[in-house]
């Protein structure tokens, strides 16, 4: 820890004595003209020297070593109107600025871009993609817009299947993205089982996704980073939105603090219990019949409870065993009772306390809650509840030390909570039966399961603007992990894992330009107190811009990680689980290569090609089919192997104009080598897909008429098939049937491809604004299998195919005054 | 109109040619594998180690049809091959009466059918050593057996009955409020805690060193043993993995080469207790 610290010290004390401001320079902040919203990643170019930066997350850049005289200053972003300013720099001074540039929709008209054909980018853009979450909330989806299905939707992103919104990134499983919201972790990013994700697009302003070779200041993670900022508030005047779809209803206000600040308040809850919605009742009901269908419920005579299908710890016990004691749901979905809903809410006041101090307190807290009813089986009832969430707060301090030296404090803390709860009963009849054979007097049996993880951190970073040419960025994190998971039968503990450890990393990265080369490099090193490990995360991005239309891009990274999901593949039933490592559970290790090229065939179109190699060490996939005891070590409960996925990305967007979108492809393979699956012996994790086509358009009919469309194709989800039957005879006598299988994912479901529609009408009445949005998910009624089911309970093992939704017309309004 | 119309056609051809419902593929290929189960016991003889093979998703199991008794099968220890025989009407068995299990040493099993060669290796733990164990009191504190020594495997925990005397009442057992787990609660899903006469002889799966025992696991007054079994890896690996998840379909962790089964081995101590 020590040399940590005193690396970090080194690297300020040598990046602040190097910095040189010998001529003139400008800072600034870019803001929305009709908001005062900041603009984080917008390009601002001195045009006589055709040099630019990007705005940071706050909206500011700095442009140094300008020479005296008139420069103009232009501004352009994604969605907005392109806007300059000429300024008159004095030598040895700086001169502050504020650009406001005017959304694009205001105007109805095609908006030429400015600035750079290739522009910097906050990020040195490789295998990075951003914009602002309105662009992705307009594609159509189930029901409510959702900036996960949006991000689905982009080379390199796989998914599980549409029922679920986690993202499945360059052959990297969900829990290994780091999920930022205002830079603090997000644990759970999920509503419904993943079908919905957390994050309301009412509240959010800006995303970007880092698919790999992610800089230095982000850590710890192996596959990607998903960065999104909320808003800040209107800094103008008091606004509110609200909207209203056939899932939840939101509301979003905002307004200025005085003349230093603003805030921001949005929530948004389902609203089944008020009013009913035909579209919820048939999601959930299909999400929890086909999900219930799969879960073993073993009778109290079994010896245990059932437990859900590969449902984290414990599993299936006691006498239920594979086609033993299964609870076949799927013939009796309508007999059962759910009562489901979630809600989330965001916060954020911003106060500018001086020219050079800003703070801002934000928040967020997100809550599903399932009471579920199960109908009679064997003489029992059972009634589950669970509950899942993520609350998150952060306080942030922003000091501007002097033009070009910016610090930030933050201090956050997020918490993940899942409760498990379920509970049978026997009716008076079965009380007596089990009774009289010696039982004694059962009522019924629990299970119970709670997780938490608390991740309290504290952060300092400096961002240094050595001229125009040089960056840097440092800092320093400290974080608390306390995770706590019980697994409990009635009123006693059956297992519990009590674990909390330190974490400390340091980052220090460097962004220089020379001419037409932009590069990156920088290192992370990393302490986890749990385990005693200490890792060295050394990272480079480089960019080479060979003309205004072509620029080649390259990155390699060594990443790892500290923190486990478990959640199994796919298809399961069940709230995720956060466990850090231990002494047992060697933390994860990745290495990114990413090369290609973009291209700017034209005014407002992008080509991206990229292709990527990663490979991945100390994987961990939760081990469904172990038993958990009170002294298992933690590392029995995961396999643990390695994995490589390579591939190729490309990506031809239009970003302004009547028609945008993006057409995506990927071409990849993922592969997992785990010593306790398959034999040892490689296989393909179930969301590897050789092909992934999307087809995104963004259509501007006119007179506030928008016509939404997407196209996806995959390649079917890979799956195993059982070949033979066989049998396991204990010492004592005791057998457990199995079922021999093929190759661990040797076979792939049918093809995977799905339409969307979507058409929206902007209105204005008075001073109330809005947009009535009516879309069609899977417009060709395809039914794509979800995954395929193998029951045991007969003789014969019967296969069924779980289908995926189908057609689903949904309609949603969005009133803003 | 003619862009909407083209917007239409285009939805009408994916809508006519993505109507069609995913087939439903049968089972995978029958595929005829080598099943081996053999556990050694410090002490004892090799007396029933069974080879046999994996039957069709059509037809239900039956050991003795799956049974193979006309396979070579060899151990391995010290450099000294053992062949072991088939066991007279116990199809698909085989024994070595002269081979006696020792603690420490490590046996390799060679398997030879028409399916070819499956081979498998064990190292017998040593025998743990149970600290004493006495008296248990109906309607007192738990009682925690503890034992000693080291294990790659775990421990599994049974107890047998040596003399029962009269059945203990509920109401003694469960308190005035009844209701308990409802009867048989087994963490590790291999034997229930109580010992009721269905559930007897059942073993749990342990990785710590101690277990703890109290009224609600025992219907009837009397003297019972108290026996630990060390766990070689092999048997370790299969307990902690025994459950296959219908949804990924994984085998528990075997450690055969060329088929699949168990070759494992335990080592055994005991302590006689009363509960009264």
């Amino acid at each position: 820890m020590r040399r940590i610290l005193q690396l970090f010290l080194c690297v300020v004390c040598v990046a602040i004595s190097t910095q040189a401001y010998g001529q003139g320079a400008v800072r600034g902040t870019v803001r929305d003209a009709s908001n005062g919203e900041t603009l984080p990643n917008a390009n601002v170019v001195i045009d006589s020297l055709s040099i630019g930066v990007a705005t940071d997350k706050v909206g500011y850049f700095v442009i140094g070593n300008l020479s005296q005289g008139t420069h103009r200053v232009s501004a352009s972003y994604i969605g907005y109107q392109g806007r300059s300013i000429q300024v008159v720099v004095i030598q040895g001074e700086t001169v502050r600025i504020v650009i406001e540039m005017e959304p694009a929709e205001l105007m109805g008209e095609e908006i030429e871009a400015i600035g750079e054909r290739v522009a910097p980018t906050e990020v040195t853009p490789v295998s990075a993609f951003g914009t602002r979450v309105t662009e992705l909330a307009r594609i159509p989806t189930v029901g409510q817009p959702d900036l996960m299905r949006g991000i689905q939707l982009l080379p390199g992103v796989q998914t599980a299947s549409e029922n679920s919104a986690g993202l499945y990134v360059r052959g990297g499983t969900p829990g290994q993205n780091l999920i930022l919201l205002d830079d603090v972790v997000v644990y759970n990013p999920n509503h419904l089982f993943g079908f919905f994700s957390t994050f309301n697009p009412d509240a959010l302003k800006d995303v970007t996704l880092i698919k790999g070779t992610f800089p230095a200041r982000y850590g710890d993670r192996l596959s990607s980073v998903l960065d999104i900022t909320n808003l800040d508030g209107n800094r103008k005047s008091f606004d509110a939105r609200a909207s209203m779809d056939l899932i939840s209803a939101g509301l979003t206000v905002g307004g200025p603090v005085g003349e230093r600040g603003s805030w921001m308040f949005s929530g948004r809850r389902t609203y089944q219990e008020v009013l009913n919605s035909p579209l919820f009742d048939h999601i959930v009901d299909e999400m929890f019949s086909t999900r219930i269908g799969t879960i073993g419920t073993s009778p109290v005579t079994g010896g245990g409870p059932g437990g859900l299908r590969g449902g984290g710890f414990g599993g299936r016990q006691g006498g239920e065993r594979f086609g033993q004691a299964r609870f076949n749901f799927q013939q009796q979905t309508s007999e059962f009772g759910q009562d489901y809903g979630f809600y989330d809410t965001n916060f954020k006041l911003n106060l500018d306390v001086s020219d050079n101090d800003r703070v801002s307190v934000s928040g967020y807290m997100g809550n599903d809650a399932l009471n579920l009813s199960l109908p009679s089986f064997r003489e029992q009832t059972r009634d589950q509840l669970m509950d899942w969430g993520n609350q998150i707060a952060r306080f942030k301090w922003l000091h501007l030390y002097t033009d070009n030296l910016i610090g930030n404090v933050q201090v956050s803390a997020s918490r993940y909570l899942s409760n498990f709860d379920v509970a049978t009963n026997q009716n008076e009849t079965a009380n007596s039966d089990q009774a009289g054979q010696g039982g004694g007097g059962r009522r019924g049996f629990a299970l119970n399961r709670n997780n938490e993880l608390n991740d309290l951190t504290a952060k300092l970073t400096f961002d240094l603007y050595s001229g125009p040419f040089h960056t840097t960025r440092m800092g320093a994190q400290f974080t608390s992990y306390d995770a706590f998971y019980k697994q409990g039968v009635g009123d006693s503990t059956r297992s519990q894992i009590n674990t909390s450890s330190f974490y400390q990393t340091g980052f220090v990265e460097h962004t220089m330009r020379w001419g037409r080369l932009e590069l990156t490099p920088g290192v992370r090193v990393s302490h986890f107190q749990s385990g005693n490990y200490t890792r060295w995360s050394p990272r480079v991005a480089g960019l080479f811009q060979l003309d205004d239309r072509i620029a080649f891009k390259g990155g390699w990274g060594i990443y790892h990680q500290f923190v486990n999901l478990i959640s199994i593949e796919a298809n399961t039933y069940t709230t995720d689980m956060w466990l850090p490592v231990d002494e047992t559970l060697t933390p994860g290790k990745a290495v990114h290569n990413a090369f290609g090229l973009m291209l700017t065939p034209g005014e407002s179109w992008q080509v991206d090609l990229e292709f990527y190699h990663k490979d991945m060490d100390d994987l961990v996939e939760f081990q469904s089919q172990v038993r958990l005891s009170d002294s298992t070590p933690l590392a029995d409960l995961f396999a643990t192997g390695s994995g490589k996925s390579y591939g190729g990305e490309f990506l031809l967007r239009k970003t302004e104009g009547r028609l945008k979108g993006w057409i995506g492809y990927t071409l990849s393979k993922t592969e997992h080598t785990f010593d306790a699956l398959n034999q040892g012996n490689p296989f393909p994790p179930k969301y590897d897909r050789r092909h992934d086509v999307s087809v995104v358009t963004d259509y501007y009919l006119g007179r506030g008429w928008n016509l939404n469309a997407n196209w996806v194709y995959g390649t079917g989800q890979a799956y195993t098939l059982p070949e033979a039957r066989y049998e396991v005879q204990q010492p004592t006598g005791q057998t457990i049937p199995y079922v021999h299988v093929s190759e661990k994912n040797a076979y792939r479901l049918p093809a995977y491809h799905r339409m969307d529609l979507g058409i929206t009408r902007d209105f204005r009445w008075g001073s109330v604004g809005g947009q009535m949005v009516f879309s069609v998910f899977n417009v060709y009624n395809r039914r794509n299998v979800w995954y395929r089911s193998f029951d045991a309970t007969e003789a014969e093992i019967q296969v069924q195919d779980v289908l995926l939704q189908p057609i689903l017309p949904s309609v949603g309004f969005r009133f803003n005054m | 109109m003619r862009k909407i119309q083209w917007i239409f056609c285009f939805v009408l051809g994916f809508g006519v040619g993505g109507c069609s419902t995913a087939p439903t593929e049968s089972l995978g290929a029958f595929r005829e594998t080598v099943y081996v189960e053999g556990y050694l016991r410090a002490g004892s003889p090799v007396s029933d180690l069974f080879v046999g093979t994996t039957m069709p998703l059509s037809s239900v199991y039956d050991r003795e049809a799956s049974a193979l008794s006309d396979a070579l099968v060899t151990i391995e220890v010290d450099g000294v091959s053992y062949e072991l025989s088939p066991v007279v009407d116990r199809p698909g068995y085989y024994a070595q009466p002269d081979l006696i299990i020792e603690s420490g040493k490590t046996y390799y099993l060679s398997v030879t059918t028409g399916l070819g060669t499956a081979i498998a290796q064990t190292t017998v733990p040593v025998a743990p050593h149970v600290l004493g164990a006495s008296t248990l009191l109906i309607g007192g504190d738990a009682y925690r057996v503890v034992w000693e020594g080291e294990t790659k495997g775990g421990y599994v925990t049974t107890r047998k009955s040596v003399e029962l005397l009269e059945q203990i009442p509920l109401a003694t057992q469960f308190g005035r409020f009844g209701g308990g787990f409802g009867g048989a609660v087994d963490t590790m899903g291999l034997g229930a805690l109580r010992d009721s006469i269905a559930q007897a002889d059942q073993w749990r799966f342990l990785q710590g060193r101690s277990l703890s025992l109290n009224s609600r696991q025992f219907s009837y007054y009397g003297m019972y043993s108290f026996l630990v079994y060390a766990l070689d890896e092999n048997y370790g690996d299969y307990l902690i993995s025994s459950a296959q998840d219908e949804a990924a379909l994984d085998e528990p962790r075997f450690h055969v080469k060329g088929g699949i089964g168990l070759f494992a081995s335990m080592a055994a101590d005991s302590v006689v207790f009363r509960v009264e």
